[in-house]
């Protein structure tokens, strides 16, 4: 039997171990979209009857992609204890969360007056199964939000329907909340907490030591969801709320989406004219940490800021 | 005369002909020697493109309503492409390799260097997107 020559073993060895590598790449960063993509949801553990408020459960469509979400509608308390629905905020959960997200702030905001909705974005809660767009298609459910409200089955028809429409969103939910103001008139007011400017920004953190799975990942998601992270870029459209106005807060030690992302938002979103933009660095805070770390200065300043933007006609407070 | 002249003539033609002929068959093997050993690679292309397909089609035809059984799909086209990918990795390199080692023996060490050469090509070419990855990312 001839011997096989000792260059032919090397080249072997070497395309096979290029194969293995290569192919272990591929299904790795597969693995990854798909995973991140089909992340079991977060069960809902706490209701807004848990901190003794009215609320009803609502169900509307996204807009656009007609996927099925639900929420609360909880009404705001006014001083004299009647409901209102006229100031309405949508409030828009973080990544791999859901409604009951940052419940204990809503209850303070719906007992200053605001009324809330908030809801499970797609692949969250209850809401249906879809892939994640890091914001970008979470913004067709806060477009369905604004339906709901304008259009939708009210829960509690003898409270009309909301004068005014602002919206909170946190982090990813903050992106969505970008990309939907920016189309959607309706949405008169927004704050934003931690959100990123590109998604680009947010990639290399989120991997961590990862990191070399980002370009296959990359090209895994817009093989199979037709998105290309590097195309999400909320700091584009934010020029395009203006003049409607934005708040945009961050904590100082976010590590996750560090400040300089809203010191993005801020310059691009206060180049537009007429821009009402307010910022707020949050000392000390990490990522989407600020409304527990300073909580009473936090609600207090979204219910100056909804109270100042949202204008409403007064005899309906 | 007439035939020391025309053996000449015909040795000539012969030699020019077998001169043609074996350039012709250096020809030949070139484009014999890429098909084979380019394999590896271009039928991972193709078994790429078809697995590409049929993720445009399932996303195409299954609403993202159905997003679970769209999953289950993809996951299935996935794994069966990639076992198709590597069974026509193996395949093709075990026979680029045979087909070397014959080229060998029949003292074709030309033919042989340059399959070897082609495959290293094809090998750095595999390995090359994750060494990408390491700095452009």
């Amino acid at each position: 039997m001839a011997r096989i020559p000792r260059s032919h073993r090397i080249m072997k060895g070497f395309l096979i171990i290029s194969g293995i590598l290569a192919f272990l790449y591929v299904s790795a960063s597969l693995t990854i979209v798909i995973i991140i993509n089909n992340l079991p949801p977060k069960p809902i553990t706490t209701t807004p009857s848990s901190f003794g408020l009215n609320y009803r459960n609502v169900t509307f469509l996204s807009r656009e992609d007609h996927l099925l979400l639900r929420g609360w509608l909880i009404p705001g308390i006014l001083p004299n204890g009647r409901l209102t629905v006229a100031r309405t905020i949508i409030q828009v959960h973080g990544e791999d969360n859901n409604r009951a997200m940052v419940l204990d702030i809503d209850a303070s905001l719906v007992r200053q007056g605001l009324a809330i909705l908030v809801f499970d974005s797609r692949g969250s809660g209850e809401s249906a199964a879809a892939p994640k767009g890091g914001g970008y298609f979470e913004q067709r459910d806060v477009l369905g939000a604004v339906d709901f409200l304008r259009s939708g089955p009210m829960p509690y028809p003898e409270l009309g329907r909301p004068q005014a429409i602002g919206g909170w969103g946190i982090s990813v939910g903050g992106d969505a909340l970008i990309y939907a103001a920016a189309q959607e008139p309706a949405i008169q007011a927004i704050v934003v907490d931690s959100a990123y400017a590109t998604m680009a920004e947010y990639m290399e953190p989120a991997f961590g030591k990862f990191f070399i799975f980002i370009p296959g990942a990359r090209y895994s998601e817009m093989m199979l969801y037709g998105l290309d992270y590097t195309d999400i870029r909320p700091v584009d459209v934010i020029a395009r709320i203006a003049p409607r106005p934005v708040f945009l807060i961050q904590g100082a030690a976010d590590i996750s989406i560090v400040p300089s992302n809203m010191t993005q938002l801020a310059a691009t979103a206060e180049s537009a004219p007429d821009a009402h933009v307010q910022t707020w660095l949050v000392p000390n805070s990490n990522h989407i940490q600020a409304y527990h770390r300073v909580e009473n200065t936090y609600v207090d300043r979204l219910v100056t800021f909804f109270n100042t933007e949202l204008n409403i006609k007064s005899d309906s407070v | 005369m007439k035939r020391l002249q025309s053996e000449p003539e015909n040795n000539t033609s012969n030699s020019t002909g077998s001169f043609t002929r074996a350039e012709n068959e250096d020809r030949i093997s070139i484009w014999y020697i890429l098909l084979l050993t380019l394999a590896p690679l271009y039928l991972l292309v193709l078994v790429g493109a078809i697995v590409f397909v049929l993720i445009l089609l399932d996303r195409h035809f299954i609403s993202l309503t159905n997003f679970v059984l769209q999953q289950y799909i993809f996951i299935a086209i996935m794994i069966m492409g990639m076992a198709v990918a590597i069974i026509v990795y193996t395949l093709s390199i075990n026979h680029a390799f045979r087909k070397i080692g014959m080229w060998r023996q029949n003292s074709h060490a030309k033919q042989a260097n340059l399959g070897l050469l082609v495959l290293a090509i094809v090998a750095s070419i595999m390995i090359l997107p994750i060494i990408l990855a390491l700095f452009i990312h």
